[in-house]
């Protein structure tokens, strides 16, 4: 694939949003919020404008229906936890802390808030009339499932995924780790707004392993591997070379030929380098999201 | 993309499966508590807040501390993910190192 090739795709993967209707679970009174976010952004990135929307609603919940803001398995996770770094400290004094969590949920599956919700809908894989119905939810969240807490936007989650990435890239996590503060917010803010030309990307490297989250369908949650960017030959791995033995592990099938790779909405060749396509199609955090299901 | 690719050293375009067993090496940061037996042998299949979960009743920190969890000295992985998974990812030596810190640590 040719450094330009893979730019127009990067550009085009950037600016692909997708309409959304956001209502408020049980509240008929509320008007939905209609928006069109980005496929590359998480939901956790318009928590704000979320809160800014449903205030009058979300002031008027009482104590009893004030949910926890995780699960408690999840509750001392720092991945999530707004307590998570001292660093972040003052950007949670500004929040009000008295606000409800919030959790998403599509259909009637649970979305989650701090993976892009493109791959969240890639791995859904249904086709869903537009603009998607996303119902916001107010209250506990199901178990093992971290609501977004009110002085929480995921920001966290997206430095420690980017910090996860590097480490597969680079093998150490140095490259972000000694990124300033006001870098990293301003990597999100690229990534929530879709804004490649403002996204000031880490040095470019060949990677050592190829970031890579896969959803199988069936299972439930996204897998994190450490797939090589060569197959054993020296030559770079295609996508069926490196996704192959997970996906039929998961699937039960001899063949990858018998199931179909999603990434960003479209097809993903199984003979596609798979470092190309991490290239081209990388998410802010670095990571190749691709959802696989069986063909019928 | 002019440039190939080299392979990681020992590295095969397919990854492994994860381990069934997994040795974790606790590390304490700063101010926080040594563990008498700081290695402990878990199964791969155990979610991260899981052990989360363990060090804190291993340490027996007052209600009012908190425990902060890293691995490789860089980041916190999602909580749901299973160990198995980290280790396969950035375990070193046979074993994934977890630093615990009752303060943050790591940015």
């Amino acid at each position: 694939m040719s450094n330009d090739l893979a730019n127009d795709l990067a550009t085009k993967v950037w600016q692909s949003k997708i309409p959304l209707r956001l209502s408020l679970h049980d509240r008929a009174d509320a008007t939905p919020l209609y928006l069109l976010h980005p496929r590359g952004a998480p939901l956790a990135a318009i928590a704000g404008r979320l809160r800014r929307h449903f205030r009058r609603h979300l002031e008027n919940q009482t104590d009893d229906e004030s949910p926890r803001p995780y699960a408690p398995s999840l509750a001392d996770s720092q991945y999530f936890s707004p307590l998570g770094s001292e660093a972040w400290a003052e950007a949670d004094e500004e929040n009000d802390d008295d606000e409800p969590a919030l959790w998403f949920q599509l259909h009637d599956a649970v979305v989650r808030w701090d993976i892009p919700l493109g791959a969240a809908l890639d791995a859904l894989g249904r086709p869903t009339p537009l603009p998607i119905d996303v119902t916001l939810h107010i209250g506990r969240p199901p178990p093992n499932i971290a609501a977004l807490d009110a002085s929480d936007d995921g920001f966290r989650a997206f430095v420690h995924s980017l910090k996860q990435a590097a480490h597969l890239e680079r093998g150490t996590a140095r490259a972000v780790l000694t990124l300033a503060l006001a870098r990293q917010r301003a990597l999100y803010a690229a990534c929530g707004a879709g804004d490649l030309s403002s996204y000031e990307d880490l040095e470019d490297v060949e990677p050592k392993r190829v970031p890579c989250r896969v959803f199988v369908d069936g299972c439930s949650t996204w897998t994190q591997l450490p797939f090589a960017a060569c197959n054993e030959h020296g030559a770079p791995a295609t996508v069926g070379e490196a996704l192959g033995p997970c996906v039929r592990r998961a699937l039960s099938i001899h063949d990858v030929r018998g199931a179909t790779a999603v990434c960003h909405g479209v097809e993903l060749p199984w003979d596609c380098a798979l470092v190309d396509a991490w290239r081209a199609l990388r998410c802010g955090d670095h990571f190749l999201y691709v959802a696989v299901r069986r063909l019928a | 993309m002019a440039a190939q690719p080299s392979p990681a050293p020992g590295a095969e375009a397919a990854p492994q499966p994860p381990p069934e067993r997994v040795k974790l090496h606790f590390k304490a940061v700063g101010s926080a508590p040594l563990l008498r037996k700081p290695k402990l042998t878990v199964n791969g299949t155990e979610p991260f807040h899981a052990v989360q979960t363990f060090l804190a009743k291993q340490l027996q920190l007052p209600q009012t501390e908190r425990l902060f969890l890293y691995c490789d000295s860089a980041f916190s992985p999602v909580p749901t993910e299973p160990v198995g998974h980290l280790y396969a990812c950035f375990g070193r030596g046979g074993e994934l190192v977890v630093n615990y810190a009752t303060t943050g640590a790591y940015g």
